[in-house]
């Protein structure tokens, strides 16, 4: 069975109603730059699986990275936006230069050399301009996302040169310019550039190699191909016909998925996983493989919603089919057989939970309940503003200094049993109390799960008690704010805000919050479905329009 | 297979280079290339820079009694339990773990064997056996005489370094390990001549290929956009440097002298004979170190399952620790515990010696970094949750010491990581299934 | 790159609504519950004053054995410091249990047939008894076996309940040595260890309790059964939890099954019957029981703990220990042929009906459990055999040649 994404022509259907604010009291975040024209250029760091994915997409799956990566900064919501923000430290340099040679020894390998260089020299003891030539030149181009330069070319081909001279071997020196070309800014950063625009006087765009990389970056978290390079070369990205081609095909390739995964890494903010680490003697349940399918499982189900089914994004917070692992089954207390011998990992698992279970929604799930929750017991504080964080992108303002935490931490006070009584305890004081609304009231409805993704329905000995609220709408359980979140406009409008800025990289400008706007309008025309918003991004002018340099 | 490895044999002398380069003709790059890096006699001495940074193993047999080894809390400033008491004077040299384990997942708690390949491999069923040495070994053991030396206390030949099918076998003679170091093939590295290697002269040529560029890069940027790339150059301006440094002459080593040929021990069955071993071999592997003969070494105070005895007397350390009935006075087996404060007394004497040689500031400690580590959490039951593991050391100034960390249940594989992203290993990630790890200890990291 | 999606979601998309339709063989039962064995040890109770405490001293064992070989004290010595005739020392002597000199050898060859040296192991009863003793405290657990209650000659009275005539002559053989000895507080050592070392590596043993309701008094049935998957370990050196087990379709293991009755939360087995099981070979390959009872505490923190006794064949429990020859010997400080005396001599049931020597011992168990679901091979009958062939082969190699 294999997929295909139809970007299905947007239908106008009229605009629907204008999407509501965030609620009284919470900050919406201020994303938008005083600006009035369009952004600057950025010159984003890649990702490091935007760094792997190429290397993978250039060499081959096989090749070995052994490095480690800078961490990424959130900026404005997204890693994508920070990535903009950073450099290399020189630490990190000498992980990019580690790593740049052990690939480049990879590729000019007597195993690789056969597939990956497309020459023979004519002595392999010594130095061949042309086929140097070649394979750098090919490589770059894919590596560099443009064309090299006729100065970059000589240089490069130039340390190759020199190094198989001094080698005698033309293989180590192609390696050697391999990973300088690996290290070099114009493979490690996306260096955008460019030029008038010739459709509206005084105004700049993205040139077309940008513009190339701005769209692989955005639909499949990776470096043009050599056809959306060719079409750039051939000034067919400059027309309207030749985008639509080239975002179509985008958009119905499977490399869409990789996009539209890495998206939601950032967007969900599943880089702080890394960290997440369990009392082992209170949830034991919780280990190594534990932590790395918690967040597979509602990737997964995202995906499913809005590529698989085409759904209307709102409902991954409704959805109870979800994928599942033997593992994750032990978690959930859902039975769910291994299919595979014993010491092999099992494949994902389509399941659902039938109707009226209170796991309905990715809020239910362990990688957001036991990612936002404490070591050993759960936090309806942390994950009411994960919440207003991760998904409906509104700011809860930090805590003040000197909170007298006791009555929050102690699991075991017999006069608080559980988490909503110590959290309505810990309330009292009128200073937390402004805040703690605006988290604990959705937190709270989530305590069926504990801190470590299992169900409960008792803590120490006393029912829970999940009735909840959010924004004025009250409910009873997690399934009931799965329904309000669904429906809250801060969901949409949230998704279509950081869709926006991920693809540019930049927050918005005052300039571009009309096209925010009308994106927010059009998601609700298009019945949220993620495709038709991307598609709408990739094809918008805001996308590829710049600042005078 | 990174590029400079594949030089790692192939050290040019500068006439040898010369004559390389006008043999080959066509392209006349190698004389000014050259040129560029030696000063005019080649003998110059790099300033301010810091000797290599060392690896070492220490391996006891039979673990700790639990309870018995903990410091009461976690942090600086502790005790360590009963076991350990030998370490207390370099408790700031040291970091103690606590609650480790190794993660079994669907396989056999091979006895004796699943602990301390957990450690070294970060697996207790490794797919392709690499212990962390060698690993550590491929980064900071190619330009030295030796790999890395190991040694036993034994009397066996046993030893925790491998990789792929075959073990590095163990010297267990002082006196060989003494003739293999320093007999006629020792070269004083103080006065032999410097060659610099080809993989760094063709390194540090190669970056021209990006700094040429840079004015050109810069120029298209613009003011607000050009911060993090800008910052780009100054790192790769260090890694130049680095490669600078590399090409000269290295710094002295203050602390290399040629150490008299000492006695020999009979081979260690006996742990008293074991502790002499260690002790003799101490003296030879910090002189090799000092000497920069070697940057990796493994010790292994005895094998896993130790076989260690006392004179007099067949009841083997192992035997103690499974037939002995726990003392309830004191809550552990009396006689396994006179074995495991004697392995810790011996660890004492290795750590003394390395910081009995001063180099600076520091000592030779300074810039190790050794691991302490044991087959067994508990070997009454063979158990391998509450892995008793140690490091000795600030890998010269990389990490920490000082701490007990109490990890909580958390995989072995931590541990080895730190380890290798100390040393510069290139790695985020390390061990198998639900060994695997990217989280170092980065609290004990310095920057 | 097309089939990444689809590699993840082939069988996801279609197994959905299918995966888990598994008719379990006593669906007519209201209430269901499944536990995975995570310990099996022998039920001990060791008391003040029972017995002496057995721990062999290696050096003093082995000049013994030399000594009945008829060897001189000076040949013994020798031997011993590994010193050659001509005075030189070959570095060979007794190094106990994992040496490779000659004394080794001279142990595992103690035995005699025909005046030959043969292994001990294989050959137990060609060397004497080496009177290892035996329990003779009053205590034990286990189940009155043979209906004769305090009648039943050589049997224990339960610590806990007073119950007489409790049948455990397996504790009786072996209850003197030092790895033996233990309670339901302390595990005794030898099987602490052996089922520790094996349990994430073998198929998993599965309790299921069925019953109209299991929080009330009434009947029940009692199923024991194997797993195709192994106990996976949870973070904290534990057995997971709620873990779904594939249950193995060999009929062999799929007998197990008893009448029982509910009170207080106990579960005990009333209509005894044979038991029949694989375990991993360091344990006890195959385990056979007859008059299987078990008595299973159901514990609110919804884990599982209780007692399954029968009578088992003494000759089997003896290879378990045998199989791992002189290092095993050595490093329990266990007298193997005192071992298979004991057994022999202790054994209480199944008279051979040539010799009369009986074939079968009273044993006791403590067996601990975890919740788990299960999965039943309904799927085989109809004719979907990928189950059982997706089991794995068990390689017996996992002992360890040292220990």
């Amino acid at each position: 069975m294999v997929l295909r994404w139809r970007a299905a022509a947007i239908v106008a259907l009229g605009a629907l109603t204008v999407l509501g604010s965030g609620p009284a009291g919470s900050a919406s975040e201020a994303e938008t730059s005083a600006v009035m024209g369009p952004g600057p250029l950025v010159q984003r760091r890649l990702s490091p699986e935007q760094y792997r994915q190429i290397i993978s997409d250039v060499f081959g799956p096989f090749i070995t990275f052994g490095g480690r990566f800078e961490p990424d900064v959130r900026e404005g919501g997204l890693l994508a936006i920070g990535s903009g923000k950073v450099g290399i430290t020189a630490k990190g340099m000498e992980e990019y230069d580690g790593m740049a040679r052990n690939i480049a020894g990879q590729v000019v390998s007597e195993k690789n050399r056969g597939t990956l260089i497309p020459c023979t020299p004519a002595d392999a003891k010594t130095a061949d301009n042309a086929c140097a030539t070649k394979f750098l030149g090919q490589a770059g181009r894919l590596l560099f996302r443009r064309p090299l330069t006729d100065g970059e070319l000589r240089a490069q081909v130039r340390v190759a040169n020199d190094a198989a001279t001094l080698s005698k071997n033309f293989y180590t020196g192609l390696g050697v310019s391999l990973a300088v070309m690996l290290e070099a800014p114009q493979f490690l950063f996306h260096m955008q550039t460019s030029e008038p625009d010739p459709s509206s006087k005084g105004q700049y765009r993205l040139d077309a190699y940008s513009k190339a990389s701005q769209l692989s970056f955005f639909l499949w978290n990776s470096s043009p191909d050599d056809e959306l390079l060719t079409a750039a070369e051939k000034g067919e990205l400059s027309t309207q016909k030749g985008l639509t081609r080239q975002v179509d095909r985008l958009l119905t390739s499977p490399r869409l998925e990789g996009g539209v995964r890495a998206f939601f890494v950032d967007m969900l903010g599943y880089d702080t996983f890394i960290n997440l680490s369990k009392d082992a003697q209170i949830y034991p349940n919780f280990t190594a493989p534990v932590t790395r399918d918690a967040q597979e499982q509602t990737l997964l189900t995202i995906l499913d919603v809005v590529l698989q089914q085409r759904g209307d994004y709102r409902d991954v917070f409704t959805t109870r089919r979800t994928f599942l692992t033997p593992v994750l089954g032990s978690i959930y207390g859902v039975k769910l057989p291994k299919t595979s011998p014993n010491s092999v990992a099992d494949p994902w698992r389509a399941y659902e939970y039938a109707e009226g279970d209170p796991r309905s929604g990715i809020l239910t799930h362990a990688s957001f309940v036991a990612l936002h929750s404490h070591p050993g017991r759960s936090s309806p504080t942390l994950r009411g503003k994960a919440l207003r964080q991760f998904v409906l992108c509104q700011r809860v303002p930090d805590p003040p200094g000197n909170v007298d935490f006791t009555v929050i931490q102690d699991t075991n006070n017999p006069n608080f049993k559980t988490a909503r009584e110590r959290v309505t305890a810990h309330m009292t004081t009128p200073a937390c109390a402004g805040c703690h609304k605006l988290m604990d009231p959705m937190g709270l409805s989530l305590e069926n799960f504990d801190g470590g993704g299992g169900f409960r329905k008792i803590e120490n000995g006393a029912n829970i008690d999940t009735s909840g609220e959010l924004d004025g709408k009250k409910f009873t359980d997690s399934v009931g704010l799965g329904r309000a979140v669904h429906d809250n406009p801060s969901a949409a409008s949230c998704l279509v805000n950081r869709v926006s800025t991920y693809a540019l990289g930049r927050t918005v400008t005052r300039g571009e919050a009309a096209w925010v706007s009308d994106l927010q309008k059009t998601f609700a025309t298009v019945g949220y479905r993620i495709p038709d918003l991307l598609r709408k991004v990739a094809l918008s002018d805001e996308l590829y329009r710049v600042s005078a340099p | 297979m990174s590029i400079t490895n594949g030089f790692a044999q192939h050290r040019f002398g500068r006439r040898n280079v010369l004559r390389g380069m006008l043999g080959g003709g066509a392209v006349t790059v190698g004389l000014p290339l050259l040129d560029r890096f030696l000063n005019s006699n080649g003998t110059a001495f790099a300033d301010g820079k810091a000797l290599p940074a060392c690896f070492g193993t220490w391996l006891w047999g039979l673990g700790c009694d639990p309870g018995h080894w903990e410091p009461k809390v976690a942090g600086t400033k502790y005790e360590f339990g009963t076991q350990m008491a030998a370490l207390q004077p370099f408790r700031d040299d040291t970091n103690l773990f606590i609650g480790l384990k190794v993660y079994l997942d669907s396989h056999a708690a091979a006895p004796h064997n699943a602990g301390w390949i957990g450690c070294t491999t970060g697996s207790p069923a490794p797919p392709s056996f690499a212990s962390i040495d060698t690993i550590v070994a491929d980064t900071i053991g190619t330009r030295t005489r030796f790999k890395s030396l190991e040694v036993a206390c034994d009397g066996t030949k046993t030893s925790v370094s491998r990789k792929g099918a075959t073990a590095n076998a163990s010297e267990n003679s002082p006196a060989a390990l003494y003739a293999r170091v320093f007999g006629p093939e020792f070269k004083d590295p103080n006065a032999a001549e410097f060659t610099p290697d080809i993989g760094d002269i063709m390194r540090k040529s190669s970056l021209s290929a990006i700094t040429e560029q840079r004015q050109e890069l810069m120029k298209k940027l613009g003011a607000a956009d050009r911060a993090g790339v800008d910052q780009y150059f100054t790192s790769i301006r260090e890694l130049e440097k680095q490669l600078e440094i590399m090409l000269e002459r290295p710094a002295p080593l203050e602390a290399c002298a040629i150490p008299a040929k000492g006695d020999e021990a009979p081979p260690g069955y006996i742990i008293d004979d074991a502790t002499t071993n260690n002790k003799l071999f101490a003296r030879i592997l910090a002189h090799a170190l000092a000497c920069g003969q070697t940057n990796v070494i493994n010790v292994l105070f005895s094998e896993p399952l130790s076989n260690l005895r006392r004179a007099g007397s067949s009841m083997t350390y192992h035997m103690y620790t499974h037939e002995e009935a726990i003392d309830t006075s004191v809550g552990y087996q009396i006689e396994a515990d006179r074995f495991r404060r004697q392995c810790f007394a011996a660890l004492a004497d290795l750590l003394g010696t390395l910081k009995g040689f001063k180099e600076g500031p520091g000592t030779l400690l300074d810039r190790m970094l050794i691991v302490g580590f044991t087959d067994v959490g508990y070997a009454k039951t063979h158990g391998v949750d509450n892995m008793p593991m140690l490091t000795f050391g600030k890998a010269g100034g990389r990490l920490k010491t000082g701490y007990a960390i109490d990890a909580k249940g958390d995989t072995v594989a931590r541990v080895g990581l730190t380890v290798q992203q100390a040393l510069g290993v290139r790695t985020s990630t390390w061990g198998t299934e639900s060994n695997t790890t990217g989280r170092p200890f980065a609290e004990l990291m310095n920057a | 790159m097309a089939s990444t999606w689809v590699s993840k979601f082939g069988l996801g998309l279609t197994a959905t609504g299918v995966a888990f339709v598994g008719l379990n063989p006593s669906s007519a039962s209201a209430e269901s519950r499944s536990w995975a064995v995570s310990s099996l040890t022998q039920a001990v109770y060791s008391e003040e004053g029972d017995c002496p405490s057995i721990a062999i001293d290696q050096d003093a064992f082995a000049r013994k054995q030399l000594t009945a070989q008829g060897r001189s004290l000076k040949e013994i010595d020798m031997l011993m410091d590994g010193v050659n005739a001509d005075g030189t020392k070959d570095g060979n002597g007794y190094g106990g249990g994992h040496g490779t000199g000659k004394v080794h050898y001279m142990l595992i060859d103690r035995a005699r047939k025909d005046g030959k040296p043969v292994n001990v192991y294989q050959y137990p009863s060609y060397i004497a008894d080496p009177q290892v003793p035996t329990v003779t405290g009053k205590h034990a657990y286990g189940f009155n076996l043979d209906g004769k209650g305090a009648a039943s000659p050589n049997s224990f009275e339960d610590p806990d309940t007073h119950e007489k005539g409790i049948n455990n002559q397996y504790f009786r053989a072996m209850g003197c040595l030092e790895n033996h000895r233990g309670s339901m507080k302390v595990k005794q050592t030898y099987w602490n260890y052996v089922w520790d070392a094996v349990r994430y590596a073998m198929p998993a043993w599965i309790i299921t309790v069925n019953a109209a309701d299991l929080s009330k008094d009434g009947d029940a049935t009692v199923t024991v059964e194997r797993a195709l998957d192994h106990v996976e370990q949870d973070a904290n050196s534990g057995t997971r939890t709620n873990f779904t087990f594939r249950i193995d379709p060999d009929k062999r293991f799929q007998k197990n099954v008893y009448p029982a009755k509910i009170k207080n939360g106990v579960v005990e087995t009333t209509v005894a019957g044979p038991f029949r099981m694989n375990a991993d070979p360091y344990v006890i390959t195959e385990w056979k029981m007859q008059q299987t009872h078990l008595r299973l505490t159901m514990k609110a923190d919804g884990t599982l703990d209780g007692v399954l006794g029968g009578y088992m064949p003494w000759y089997n429990i003896y290879y378990a220990y045998a199989h791992t020859g002189e290092s095993g010997e050595m490093s329990f400080g266990i007298d193997m042929p005192g071992v298979y005396y004991n057994l022999r001599k202790h054994a209480d049931a199944n008279p051979d009906p040539k010799t009369g020597q009986n074939r079968d011992i009273s044993v006791a168990f403590r067996v601990e459990g975890v919740p788990a679901f299960v999965e039943h091979p309904v799927q085989a009958k109809a004719g979907n055999k990928k189950i059982s062939q997706a089991a794995p082969a068990r390689s017996p190699t996992t002992v360890a040649s040292r220990d």
